[in-house]
C-alpha cells in the first residue's frame, strides 16, 4: 500500500507542477478559442497516471521534482520507492531489506489515501445509480434523447451510447442549442474523459491542487464545447445561447452525481460571459495557440533527458529491473582528482557510507591512459550473507578521474539482485574537457572487462551443459544487437563474457556472468563515458 | 385519488395500455419498445409498479386497465384547476380561452355540458 501510496504521490507533485504551469498558460490563451486551454489540462491528466518517466531533450520539468523512486522490480510489478528527503547528500540509494520497511506513518496515510478514493468512488457510483433509477422511465423522443419528468435540467448520462435526457417541463424550443451542444460532448467522447477524469483526480484527492484542476477543465471542456456550438451554428445565437443557459441555471438541481453530464449552474456566469464575447477566432490566434499547447504537450510530458534505456535483451529473463537515475547526485566532494590514490579514497567514501562493513579487494591500476579499478566485497546484515560489488574511477589520460561507483545487494540465498546503487562522476571534467575519449570501448573492455563480476565468491556454480547454453544465448544476443565481441573468458568456476560496441551517441556494453545464477546485463555509456543506463536479467 | 396521480412517463404507458388493451404483456412491450424507447424490462417493472397501484392488472400475461381513461383525465383536470387556478373553474376557463378560438359548434358542445352539470 505504501509503495502505491509513493508512487501517487510523486505522480501527484509532478502534476501539480503541470497544473500550475497550465493554470499560468490559461492566461495568454485567455481569449484563444478554448479548446486549447482544455488540451493542455491532458497533460496533467497524463501525469497524474503515468508513473514512469519519460525524458526528452525538450523537457521544460524542473529537474528532480519527485520523490526518488529509483528501483522498480519489473519482475513482480511491485514498485519499491523511496522516500529521500535530502538528494545531494545522499548518492547512493541502496535498498537493503531493513530499508525497505516503510515508516508507520507513511503507512497509514497510504491507507488513508485508500479509504479516500474508495469513498469517492462510491459517491460517484451511488449518485450514478441513483440518476439511474430517477430516469428508469424515461421515454425516448427521438433518437437517444428522452425526456422524463423526474428531472429538473438536462443532461447527458451513459458510457457506451449517452443518452440525453431532458425534463418534460422544458420548453421544446429550448432543445436544440442544448442538442447541439451535448452532440458535441458526444462527438469529442466527453462523457468518457469526465468520469475517466473523475476517477484520476479522485486517487490524487488529498491534492486541493487538482480539485481545482478538475473543476478547471470540467469549465475549460464546457466552454470548449459551447464555442463549438456556437461555431457551428448560422448566425449569431448568442443571444439566444446564453439565455438558455442562464434559464436552464435558474432551474439547477443538485444532480449529485459527477459523471453525469448537465449544464450544471456553477459557472454559469463565466460560461455566459465566454458565450458573449464569443467570435470565430483569428487565424493567428489559432496558430499561435496551436503552438503554445504543442510546446506545453511536449515539454510537460515528459521529464529532463538523464537517462536512456538499454536495448531490450528479450522477454527471457526471469526477473529484470531498471534504475532512473533522474535524481542521483553526487556529493559536491572532489572535483578533481590527481592520483589513483585519491580516486581510491573516494571509491572507499562512497562504498563505506552505505555500509557498514565491508571487505574491499583492490583491482589495480593499469599501465593504459585508462583505468578501471574494482572494488568487491562482501556484506554481512543479519545473519544474510549478500555480495556487494562497487567499481569506482576512471583515468581520462592526463590524470583526471571521474568516479562513477556502483554497488549491487544479492542475496545469498537466491542470487537474485536485491537492490542496486550507481553513482554518476565525482568531477568537472565534462565542463572541463570535451577531448574524444582516450581509447575504445572494446580495448577499454578487452583490457578490463573480466574484473566486473567474476569473482570466487558467487554463491553457486553453474558447470557443463547449462553454461554452454548461456553462452549460445548470450551470443545470439549479441549477434541481435548488433554489438562487436571482444572475448570470453573462463576461469573454471565461472565465466565471463564481455563486449561492447561504440555507437553514434552511447556506448554499449554489454556483460555475460554465470559465475552464479547467470547475469546477463547491458550498460549504456555516453561518449564522455558517464554510466547512463543499464539493465541486468538473471538468466 | 391521489392514487390517480401519474407521472409523464406512466401517463404514456397509460395511453399505450388504453389504446389496446386486452394487450398480451409481450405484445405491450415491444409497442412501448418502439413508442418509448424502453427494453423489455422497463416495460415490465411499470406494468409491475402500476399493477401494485391497482391501476391495472396483468392476468395471465393479458394486461388490462383497471381504471378509466377518463378517470384519469379528471382527476388531472381536478388537480389543475385546484392547482393553478385555486378551484375556480370560471377563471380556468378564461385562461383556456384566451389564447384560443372556439368554433360555434365547439361552444354549443361546451354550454351544453355546463346546462347537464347545473341542472343536477
Amino acid at each position: 500500500m505504501t509503495a502505491i501510496f509513493i508512487t501517487i504521490l510523486n505522480m501527484s507533485i509532478t502534476a501539480s507542477i503541470v497544473a500550475v504551469a497550465v493554470m499560468l498558460a490559461r492566461f495568454p490563451l485567455k481569449n484563444a478559442p478554448k479548446v486549447f486551454s482544455y488540451a493542455l489540462w491532458s497533460v496533467v491528466l497524463f501525469r497524474l497516471i503515468f508513473p514512469y518517466s519519460i525524458q526528452s531533450i525538450f523537457s521544460l520539468m524542473p529537474a528532480n521534482a519527485t520523490i526518488p523512486h529509483e528501483i522498480i522490480f519489473t519482475q513482480n510489478q511491485v514498485a519499491q520507492p523511496a522516500v529521500q528527503t535530502n538528494i545531494t547528500a545522499a548518492p547512493l540509494i541502496m535498498q537493503a531489506s531493513e530499508a525497505s520497511i516503510p515508516p508507520p506513518a507513511l503507512e497509514i496515510a497510504g491507507y488513508i489515501w485508500l479509504i479516500g478514493f474508495i469513498i469517492l468512488l462510491a459517491y460517484a457510483i451511488i449518485g450514478y445509480v441513483g440518476l439511474k433509477r430517477r430516469i428508469r422511465f424515461a421515454t425516448r423522443l427521438h433518437g437517444n434523447i428522452f425526456e422524463t419528468d423526474r428531472i429538473k435540467t438536462p443532461f447527458m448520462l451513459g458510457f457506451i451510447r449517452p443518452k440525453i435526457y431532458f425534463p418534460t417541463s422544458l420548453d421544446h424550443s429550448q432543445h436544440d442549442y442544448i442538442l447541439k451542444h451535448e452532440q458535441i460532448h458526444i462527438k469529442r467522447r466527453d462523457y468518457l474523459i469526465k468520469p475517466f477524469a473523475y476517477i484520476v483526480f479522485a486517487l490524487h484527492w488529498f491534492n486541493p491542487l487538482m480539485w481545482a484542476a478538475y473543476f478547471l477543465m470540467s469549465r475549460d471542456m464546457e466552454m470548449s464545447c459551447d464555442e463549438a456550438v456556437l461555431g457551428r451554428m448560422a448566425g449569431d445565437i448568442r443571444r439566444d445561447y446564453s439565455t438558455s443557459l442562464l434559464r436552464l441555471s435558474t432551474k439547477r438541481v443538485s444532480l449529485l452525481c459527477p459523471i453525469a453530464f448537465s449544464l450544471d449552474g456553477g459557472s454559469v456566469k463565466q460560461r455566459i460571459t465566454n458565450v458573449l464575447k464569443f467570435k470565430k477566432p483569428a487565424n493567428w490566434v489559432t496558430a499561435l495557440s496551436v503552438a503554445v499547447v504543442g510546446v506545453f504537450l511536449v515539454g510537460f510530458s515528459s521529464d529532463r533527458i538523464l537517462a536512456i534505456d538499454a536495448p531490450n535483451i528479450g522477454s527471457s529473463s526471469a526477473a529484470s529491473f531498471n534504475i532512473n537515475f533522474a535524481s542521483w547526485h553526487t556529493d559536491a566532494r572532489g572535483a578533481r582528482l590527481s592520483s589513483p590514490e585519491e580516486a581510491q579514497e573516494i571509491g572507499e567514501y562512497i562504498l563505506g557510507r552505505y555500509f557498514s562493513a565491508f571487505r574491499q579487494d583492490w583491482g589495480g591500476w593499469g599501465d593504459a591512459p585508462f583505468y578501471l579499478a574494482a572494488y568487491f566485497g562482501e556484506f554481512t546484515a543479519d545473519g544474510n550473507s549478500s555480495w556487494l560489488s562497487g567499481r569506482v574511477s576512471d583515468n581520462l589520460g592526463d590524470n583526471r578521474f571521474f568516479i562513477p561507483a556502483f554497488a549491487f545487494l544479492v542475496d545469498a540465498e537466491t542470487s537474485r539482485l536485491k537492490s542496486a546503487g550507481y553513482s554518476p562522476p565525482i568531477t568537472d571534467y565534462i565542463e572541463t574537457n570535451i577531448a574524444p575519449f582516450p581509447i575504445s570501448m572494446a580495448e577499454a573492455f578487452a583490457i578490463h572487462g573480466n574484473r566486473w563480476f567474476a569473482r570466487d565468491n558467487m554463491p553457486l556454480q553453474i558447470h557443463g551443459e547449462y553454461m554452454d547454453m548461456l553462452i549460445a544465448f548470450s551470443q545470439e544476443h549479441i549477434a541481435e544487437a548488433g554489438l562487436g565481441g571482444s572475448g570470453i573468458i573462463s576461469t573454471g568456476s565461472s565465466v565471463e563474457v564481455s563486449f561492447a560496441n561504440n555507437f553514434a551517441n552511447v556506448n554499449v556494453y554489454m556483460s555475460l556472468s554465470c559465475g552464479a545464477d547467470a547475469m546477463l546485463s547491458f550498460w549504456v555509456f555516453d561518449t564522455h563515458f558517464t554510466l547512463i543506463g543499464f539493465t541486468i536479467d538473471f538468466l | 385519488m391521489e392514487n390517480l396521480k401519474l407521472f409523464d412517463a406512466e401517463h404514456k404507458f397509460m395511453n399505450i395500455v388504453w389504446e389496446h388493451e386486452p394487450v398480451n404483456s409481450t405484445e405491450l412491450s415491444r409497442i412501448c419498445e418502439k413508442e418509448l424507447g424502453w427494453k423489455k424490462p422497463t416495460t415490465y417493472s411499470m406494468i409491475k409498479k402500476l399493477s401494485e397501484r391497482g391501476i391495472m392488472q396483468n392476468e395471465k400475461a393479458t394486461v388490462t386497465a383497471l381504471i378509466a381513461r377518463e378517470a384519469v383525465q379528471k382527476h388531472e383536470a381536478n388537480t389543475l384547476v385546484d392547482k393553478m387556478f385555486g378551484g375556480s373553474i370560471p377563471s380556468f376557463i378564461t385562461s383556456f380561452l384566451q389564447n384560443k378560438t372556439l368554433s360555434r359548434d365547439e361552444a354549443h358542445k361546451i354550454k351544453a355540458m355546463i346546462d347537464e352539470v347545473t341542472k343536477k
